[in-house]
């Protein structure tokens, strides 16, 4: 089942700060995520989830950390906060 | 000894063998894995255990500083030809653990909030103002 996605205005906040090429990979990262959820009882187990990816580019590589909470009544994925640590 | 209390040794030992960074960088890792067994607390939805949850952010906090100095400690003396076994999950656990420290249970209380009273934004808004900006 797919989640519908919401981002909170500081988690937006957040996205601003990243380079726009990492703000559009964000944006795909966390489609995935919504259409993809993880099983019932790790949700269950970890109200909320800190997800990673990386991506390199010009030789640095760029982790990116983003909160999440699955809210199972809504059906909604809800971002959180995001943060960035280039290597 | 934790690793939450080893920073101030690690500096102090002249024979870091492979061996050793990877018996310590394993320990770190097992430590991060013993926090995340508390995850259900960090950001509690009642006020009760607030407390608990800033006593989780201060001990993410602790461990990633010394996890960092670990890290320091064997970037100092490693051999870079030589792959240390757990390096690179121990720098994502310390990525991870920052963007942990940098949201306290105060601010997730304001971020759901904003959910709560719909103060919030869809990735298709993002996207479009993207679009906006690559054009301007």
């Amino acid at each position: 089942m797919s989640y519908s996605l919401v981002i909170a205005g500081d988690a937006h906040a957040d996205i601003r700060l990243l380079q726009p090429w990492l703000q559009e990979e964000l944006l795909d990262e966390i489609d995935i995520l919504a259409a993809n959820p993880p099983p019932v009882h790790f949700r269950e187990r970890h109200k909320d989830i800190v997800y990673a990816f990386h991506r390199t580019r010009s030789g640095i590589l760029h982790r990116v950390f983003v909160t999440v909470r699955y809210n199972a009544r809504s059906n909604s994925l809800l971002i959180l906060g995001v943060s960035h640590h280039p290597a | 000894m934790s690793i939450l209390q080893s920073s101030g040794l690690l500096e102090h030992l002249s024979e870091f063998t492979p061996q050793a960074m990877e018996r310590w960088i394993s320990a770190a890792l097992a430590e991060a894995a013993a926090l995340r067994e508390h995850d259900d607390l960090l950001y509690p939805d009642d006020m009760e255990r607030r407390s608990a949850a800033e006593q989780l952010h201060a001990a993410w906090g602790r461990w990633a500083r010394e996890a960092q100095s670990l890290v320091d400690r064997v970037s100092k003396v490693r051999s870079w030809a030589e792959p240390i076994a757990g390096l690179d999950s121990l720098i994502e656990a310390i990525g991870r653990a920052q963007a942990i420290i940098r949201i306290s249970p105060t601010m997730m209380a304001r971020r759901l909030e904003q959910v709560r009273s719909g103060e919030v934004t869809s990735v298709e808004e993002i996207r479009r103002e993207l679009q906006f900006s690559h054009r301007r």
